[in-house]
């Protein structure tokens, strides 16, 4: 099984183009995400999945069948909405029931197949209170187990955690990484945060102003971020990305002069994530001076907000993984931007340079 | 809230609930007086009571057959504008259409024109249809204007429910019929319980239409009442005694569904 998205595109009728020619495909059992900051088209490319919205130009085929022109019901996918959309006049039972009743499903399959996915998602003990009697979490499962029971072949989810407490949507992030691999279903899953897409996906679709600006696995989307948007929208904190020149093999900044690898001349945007920068508190060769601005612990880790300048107005952020307690404001400290670290963007355009 | 002001906010309401309350009492009172307690110049508090009026105009005069007259008018008109004000309201509150809002403005258009200039051109095409004297024409007649309440009134209840649960409902397999008719409908039930009252008390209480549109055959409740209104004087205890009948269905409905009556209300004004 797989999804094609052939050159979609969505005009809405007030003008905006949420998508733009997207041309994407990924297979049965992926956990796909569509991600991208608000704006980016991920829901909309989700709800053109679903058959909620018309698309303007371009087609979708599910297994090589083009599945425009169908109605959702035709779809043979189940959806998990943000707020839920729990039928409040039906008990828990009964909400996770509908599919299959709509689908005339014998009764005493029904039964069983409510059961087991209620089993599933632990919600086994409130299959007979009505959705105002739940708790956001205990709505959320129920929201899933709907989607689920009757076992559609692509399971879409539009931030479906995006309304729980912190500590519930972790927990709930691990369960749909379980229920993905025990049920082999495709889910297909729209976030804006970053950190529930690394963690969740499979593949990751990555959305800006309607269109595709990276699929790829997620960790090739953290080592090899296919532009400076896509550099500066995955990770926490956010990649560093200094503006300068390269020529005779350094890069010149206003921040900081570095030796590199590239030989061409040109316009770049460096960038180093704050995990890659090596700290040194005492001067060494490769090492350059910085002064420390502001120290932040976030347990385990140290952040360390750095100016090489005092009266730069960027910092450039250190993510560190040991006790800096003894590091004060003002300090010097002194930095190493690996070479293997480095990624190179275009200025203008902020494609990766290879 | 201080003490004072909680006695000041009760002492209003009690004023009001006085005020609300007298012209029923008196009336209630009226219809249990003889002829002579009821037109005495002082009003009389303490009387022997009699119930002769009710049997006179209902039995003796024929008034009972009204009261089937008004609950067959009242409850079709209310069922026939409920039938298509409710799919219309919803097309309202979820379709996106060219001059969607003009044309519900046009629907509340139709309550704003005075009754009496309505009604002649009613009585004509009626008479020429040779309805006029039947429930038909009456409950066309009411169904006019309880269509518009519903349309504006259920628009806002169906904006209240979440788009969302339309959509989870068509993934789940229903066509947009079935959206309408499993889900919507159940849950609008509230809103449409209130609005139906509301469509009830409106034509139970109508006058105007009713009695041009109606001669004999099919008076209603009110019609019926100005006929106690005789050449040699009229006869206030009987006038009296079919006013306090006509109101019991009203009062009886009113606190069935008091609580999502108030919902509606407060809905209707805020959103519609």
């Amino acid at each position: 099984m797989s999804v094609k998205f052939k050159n979609v595109s969505k005009r809405f009728t007030d003008g905006t183009l949420a998508l733009d020619n997207l041309e994407v495909e990924f297979s049965k059992g992926e956990f796909v995400i569509f991600l991208g900051p608000s704006g980016s088209g991920k829901t909309t490319a989700c709800r053109c999945l679903a058959g909620l919205e018309d698309i303007t130009a371009g087609k979708i085929f599910v297994d090589g069948k083009d599945i425009t022109p169908l109605p959702p019901r035709e779809r043979e996918m189940s959806m998990v909405f943000q707020n839920y959309a729990l039928y409040s006049h039906k008990t828990v039972y009964e909400n996770i029931a509908y599919p299959l009743r709509i689908r005339k499903y014998p009764k005493d399959k029904i039964d069983l197949m409510v059961r087991n996915v209620a089993k599933l998602l632990q919600i086994h003990d409130y299959l007979g209170r009505k959705p105002r009697q739940l708790s956001g979490g205990q709505a959320q499962r129920v929201a899933v187990a709907r989607a689920l029971v009757w076992q559609p072949s692509i399971c879409l989810m539009d931030e479906p955690l995006s309304n729980l407490d912190a500590i519930l949507r972790l927990q709930t992030r691990t369960e749909l990484k379980r229920l993905h691999e025990e049920l082999k279903c495709t889910f297909v899953f729209v976030t804006h945060d970053q950190e529930e897409a690394m963690t969740l996906g499979t593949r990751i679709i990555v959305l800006n102003r309607g269109k595709l600006i990276q699929f790829d696995t997620p960790r090739k989307i953290y080592s090899e971020p296919a532009t400076r948007f896509v550099a500066e929208f995955i990770g926490r904190p956010a990649m560093n990305t200094i503006e300068g020149n390269i020529s005779d093999g350094l890069f010149r900044a206003k921040e900081l002069d570095l030796p590199v690898s590239r030989r061409s001349d040109e316009k770049v945007v460096l960038g180093i994530r704050p995990e890659h920068i090596v700290l040194q508190r005492e001067s060494q060769s490769g090492f350059i001076p910085f002064t420390l601005d502001v120290v932040e612990l976030v347990q385990p880790d140290t952040l360390l907000f750095a100016k090489k300048d005092k009266i730069d107005p960027v910092s450039v952020v250190v993510r560190i993984m040991e006790d800096c307690s003894d590091l004060r404001p003002r300090d010097t400290i002194y930095l190493k931007f690996p070479q293997q670290a480095l990624h190179f963007f275009d200025l203008g355009t902020g494609e990766r340079l290879s | 809230m201080s003490r004072a002001w909680r006695n000041l906010g009760l002492g209003i309401i009690i004023a009001v609930i006085i005020i609300a309350l007298t012209p029923y009492v008196w009336m209630f009172l009226t219809s249990i007086k003889t002829r002579v307690d009821a037109l005495a110049s002082v009003p009389k508090w303490l009387f022997s009571p009699t119930f002769e009026h009710y049997p006179k105009v209902f039995i003796d005069k024929e008034y009972l057959p009204l009261v089937g007259n008004s609950i067959v008018v009242a409850l079709s008109s209310t069922l026939l504008s409920l039938l298509v004000g409710v799919p219309a309201s919803y097309v309202f509150a979820r379709e996106r259409f060219a001059g969607k809002e003009d044309l519900f403005f046009f629907f509340l258009t139709t309550r704003m024109a005075p009754a009496i200039s309505v009604v002649v051109p009613m009585f004509i095409i009626f008479g020429k249809l040779g309805l006029v004297d039947t429930y038909a024409s009456v409950i066309l007649a009411h169904s006019s204007f309880n269509i518009s309440l519903v349309v504006w009134m259920m628009r806002g209840f169906f904006e209240e429910i979440p788009q969302e649960i339309d959509e989870a409902a068509q993934m789940d397999g229903n066509t947009k019929a079935g959206t309408f008719f499993r889900i919507l409908l159940p849950l609008a039930a509230p809103g449409i319980a209130a609005t139906a009252v509301l469509c009830f008390i409106l034509s139970w209480n109508e006058l105007l239409y009713a009695m041009i549109l109606t001669a004999f055959e099919s008076r209603t409740l009110t019609v019926g009442i100005p006929g106690l209104v005789q050449p040699h004087g009229t006869l206030w205890g009987q006038v009296a005694s079919v006013a306090v009948v006509a109101t019991l269905p009203i009062i009886i409905f009113t606190f069935l569904v008091q609580k999502h009556l108030v919902r509606g209300m407060t809905f209707g004004a805020i959103k519609g």
